[in-house]
């Protein structure tokens, strides 16, 4: 149980990680411009 | 009663809060005429600070208490409380915060009068300040509760030690102590939940927690195993609070504080790394012990409120009980103290100082913050205990940043418009009010929905129409090309 818990919640943590680099890169971008 | 518990958990948090506040007051004397030493830390606190202050300031009682009781009736679906927030967190490093740091401002309102004029600012503080005080009254109703449980003490007595403790926090040396007291805090958080969730799989039936699957999918429960639950749960809970703390928190004084403390827009960008994770996995042990106190029969009986707290008190050696419950407690204390700080800096910035002393040294403005937090502190304890419960409370009062959220991303991004921001606030914040106070969802036949769509949807809609219709300036950051590119 604990597991499962824990990696669903990673799971969307990381996601939300993925998608924050994203727009970090594409404002770097926007910037260097 | 358990005296010597609560006297380990106070000895620890006064040695911790004492200790670092005689080390930051002895450094104090060569920093005091820093710009906003008290309120930000002299815009120069490093990552290591930050990281833990932005994981726990959005970290408090509902983390705690309010996953201990959902999880009771929604299972593991609560965890969507907490993965709102880290969200809100993600959001704030990579857009509101570093747009506050890039400004330099020291207040959110302060940030809105460059945008939209003095009107916008006053009627933004007047409502946010109110909007975080009513959740540091939520907080003080946690720190009651925490220390009754601990006791046999009434709530009341609880709030008010909670209160005294939660001051101590913040009173000597502001936004730094905060942050140096937060990163002993957050280590000791996680270490001690870690240990504990060891500890209680050691004590069920074949030293894991299998016998806690067993018992929910015995009941044909087996949604409650899993975040995904019910596709209800989902549509209702889940999106709904995460729409009400992506749009609100983002915008708020509470969090932006601390990134207006930070080194640098650098330090706000490393920081998410470790904060979102540090803040969203927290409620994974909050859940765990919740769903294990309602599978044991003997924790179960004493229903959704008191069965986790019990079961930890009685399951754990009482060393790692003092240790849990003193990182729990502080983790409401961290709360409590961004709740007071960030009023009370408004108050002193905004109001005291934009209105009746704008020639107000920096020694002088954080005295009166000083003085704003002990008031701010000493009302919320005051009516603590005659308050609705802190779930039930919390989405409405977030409902009334949504609209500070928007004027933020209209102002900077597209199109600042002072007639279009005055209508836009109003209308978000008449419906928070009509939602809630008026049988206006009900003749809509919308009573399940949240506070915080209706509110989004009412500011959007009227934020859109008017932004296109009222005269106005380009955005902050598109008129000042230079500036948005500005600093890392």
């Amino acid at each position: 149980m604990f597991w499962t818990i824990f990696g669903e919640a990673s799971l969307i943590i990381g996601i939300t990680l993925v998608i924050s680099f994203l727009a970090l890169q594409l404002q770097n971008k926007k910037d260097s411009k | 009663m358990n005296t010597t518990l609560l006297i380990a958990v106070v000895i620890y948090e006064v040695l911790l809060i004492g200790g670092i506040a005689i080390w930051l007051t002895r450094q104090g004397k060569e920093h005091e005429n820093e710009d906003v030493a008290f309120e930000l830390g002299g815009r120069n606190l490093p990552v290591s600070v930050i990281v833990p202050t932005l994981a726990l300031t959005v970290l408090g009682a509902a983390h705690i208490l309010g996953i201990f009781e959902m999880s009771w009736f929604m299972g593991a679906a609560a965890m969507w409380f907490g993965l709102a927030n880290a969200m809100a967190l993600a959001v704030v490093c990579v857009s509101t915060g570093l747009w506050a740091r890039r400004m330099g401002v020291t207040t959110v309102p302060e940030m809105l009068e460059q945008l939209y004029g003095e009107g916008v600012r006053i009627a933004v503080s007047c409502t946010m300040a109110g909007a975080i005080f009513g959740i540091l009254t939520l907080e003080t109703q946690g720190l009651g509760i925490i220390l009754a449980t601990m006791t046999g003490w009434d709530i009341q007595s609880g709030a008010l030690l909670g209160g005294i403790l939660g001051v101590l926090y913040v009173i000597f040396a502001g936004m730094k102590e905060v942050g140096w007291i937060n990163l002993f805090n957050a280590i000791l958080m996680y270490i001690s939940l870690i240990l504990a969730t060891y500890f209680i799989a050691q004590g069920l039936p074949n030293d894991d927690f299998s016998s806690v699957t067993q018992y929910y999918s015995s009941l044909d429960q087996a949604q409650m195993l899993t975040i995904f639950g019910s596709a209800e749960i989902m549509l209702t809970f889940a999106l709904g609070i995460v729409v009400a703390v992506v749009f609100s928190v983002p915008a708020s004084q509470l969090i932006l504080q601390v990134t207006m403390s930070a080194k640098s827009e650098a330090t706000v960008k490393k920081s998410l790394w470790l904060a979102v994770p540090l803040n969203g996995l927290f409620g994974v042990f909050t859940i765990v012990i919740g769903l294990t106190a309602k599978s044991l029969p003997e924790f179960n009986e004493l229903g959704p409120k008191l069965a986790a707290p019990s079961m930890l008190i009685e399951m754990l050696p009482p060393w790692l009980s003092v240790m849990l419950i003193s990182s729990f407690l502080a983790a409401v204390l961290s709360t409590f103290a961004m709740t007071s700080l960030g009023p009370a800096t408004i108050f002193s910035n905004d109001i005291y100082k934009r209105l009746y002393n704008p020639n107000a040294s920096e020694t002088h403005t954080a005295k009166i913050t000083r003085l704003a937090i002990i008031v701010l502190a000493a009302i919320a304890v005051a009516v603590a205990t005659s308050l609705p419960p802190i779930l039930a409370a919390i989405p409405w009062l977030l409902s009334w940043l949504i609209p500070v959220m928007w004027l933020m991303i209209a102002g900077l991004l597209w199109r600042a418009s002072n007639i279009s921001a005055i209508i836009t606030i109003s209308s978000g914040w008449l419906i928070n009010m009509l939602w809630s106070f008026s049988p206006l969802a009900q003749w809509l036949n919308m009573e399940k929905i949240p506070n915080a769509y209706a509110v989004l949807a009412v500011t959007v809609v009227v934020g859109i129409v008017t932004s296109l219709i009222c005269p106005g300036n380009k955005g902050y950051f598109r008129e000042n090309s230079t500036t948005a590119n500005a600093t890392n």
